[in-house]
């Protein structure tokens, strides 16, 4: 996918109501990171990555998710996609590149860092 | 985590006080960052579980305390907590939409509760409207509340009854108000080692540690 100017399009995939909307304020309060879209259940992704072209996928621990991101980079080589998934008492935060690698514990801090990685 | 706090004569008297105690980061950080953005509440501190907070609850003006149940400990922690800020008005996160779970933590001292499916726009309503006093919840669980104040009413249930025999409560009583074993030996013409016996079985059933708890405690009763 190709960044329209220099922000990082950021689209947020199927997670619990609470934890969507507080990753949509930690990113939305970055002058360098746009919120280009919310959707509900990761069978609408390839369509939503389709329409709103973000550079970065953060999306709810799924099943079906592995499958579907192998598809969205066969597609968009470029495109980064994260995983977060609450695990009893701790969330942690996975990279689907697309094999499933832990970037450690889930906090609005690493979720920044690791959205800008690569940038 | 660090938190900016505005110096205190910027602060406006209204704010309510609020501390978060949430094993999740980015539940606790990301709802602290949320909450200090809003005019009407003011995040005092942070925690990630109980041990962590009674501590720093205790130096601490609270108005309202946000408790994420979903770990087990934090449950059977929430004396603890309430003698460490008994002041502070308790919201449970994270526990789902059941009757008998809202009953059950009313029961332990919620005030409140929000859950994980909740906006963050119903969690602001809801610490406004616990630190008014108000218990922000669906039809049915209202309905659920009334049957049970009904059957407690009624004499079915126990309800918050002092979990303490009438000796002990005597005992409590004087420890609360600051008398030493010895001095309590005298007064009810008991063996010191008798006081001493009883004093620990109150700490025990009113799950405290410290003496200097007890008067806290037993003004919830």
């Amino acid at each position: 996918m190709i960044a329209t100017g220099s922000s990082i399009r950021v689209l947020l995939v199927d997670m619990p109501r609470m934890m969507r909307e507080i990753v949509a304020t930690v990113v939305g309060a970055e002058p360098d990171l746009e919120l280009v879209g919310e959707i509900e259940g990761p069978e609408t992704l390839t369509a939503g990555a389709r329409r709103t072209r973000p550079d970065l996928v953060i999306a709810g621990a799924n099943p079906a998710l592995g499958h579907l991101s192998r598809q969205l980079l066969g597609d968009h080589p470029r495109l980064r996609i994260l995983e977060v998934d609450v695990e009893g008492r701790r969330g942690y935060l996975y990279e689907l590149s697309p094999r499933r690698r832990s970037l450690g514990e889930l906090s609005p801090k690493s979720l920044l860092a690791v959205a800008r990685e690569r940038s | 985590m660090d938190l900016h706090h505005p110096p205190a004569a910027h602060v406006g008297d209204c704010k309510i006080l609020t501390f978060i105690c949430a094993a999740i980061r980015l539940y606790r950080d990301g709802i602290a960052q949320i909450l200090a953005s809003t005019d009407r509440i003011q995040v005092v501190g942070t925690a990630a579980g109980p041990a962590e907070a009674a501590d720093q609850l205790r130096r601490l003006e609270v108005d309202v305390l946000l408790i994420d149940v979903g770990a087990v400990d934090a449950f059977s922690a929430v004396p603890r907590l309430r003698a460490a800020a008994p002041e502070a008005r308790l919201i449970a996160l994270a526990v789902p939409e059941l009757a008998e779970e809202v009953l059950s933590r009313a029961e332990a001292g919620m005030e409140g509760y929000v859950t994980y499916d909740a906006s963050i726009a119903d969690l602001i309503s809801e610490i406004e409207g616990v630190h008014r006093g108000e218990l922000i919840c669906s039809p049915r669980i209202a309905g659920e509340l009334m049957r049970h104040i009904g059957r407690l009413a009624a004499g079915h249930s126990a309800g918050m009854s002092v979990p303490l025999t009438s000796r002990q409560r005597e005992i409590a009583t004087l420890v609360g108000d600051g008398l030493s074993n010895k001095d309590i030996a005298q007064r009810l013409s008991l063996s010191l080692p008798t006081v001493k016996n009883h004093v620990h079985a109150v700490l025990e059933r009113l799950q405290i540690t410290r003496r200097s708890e007890v008067r806290q405690v037993l003004a919830r009763y």
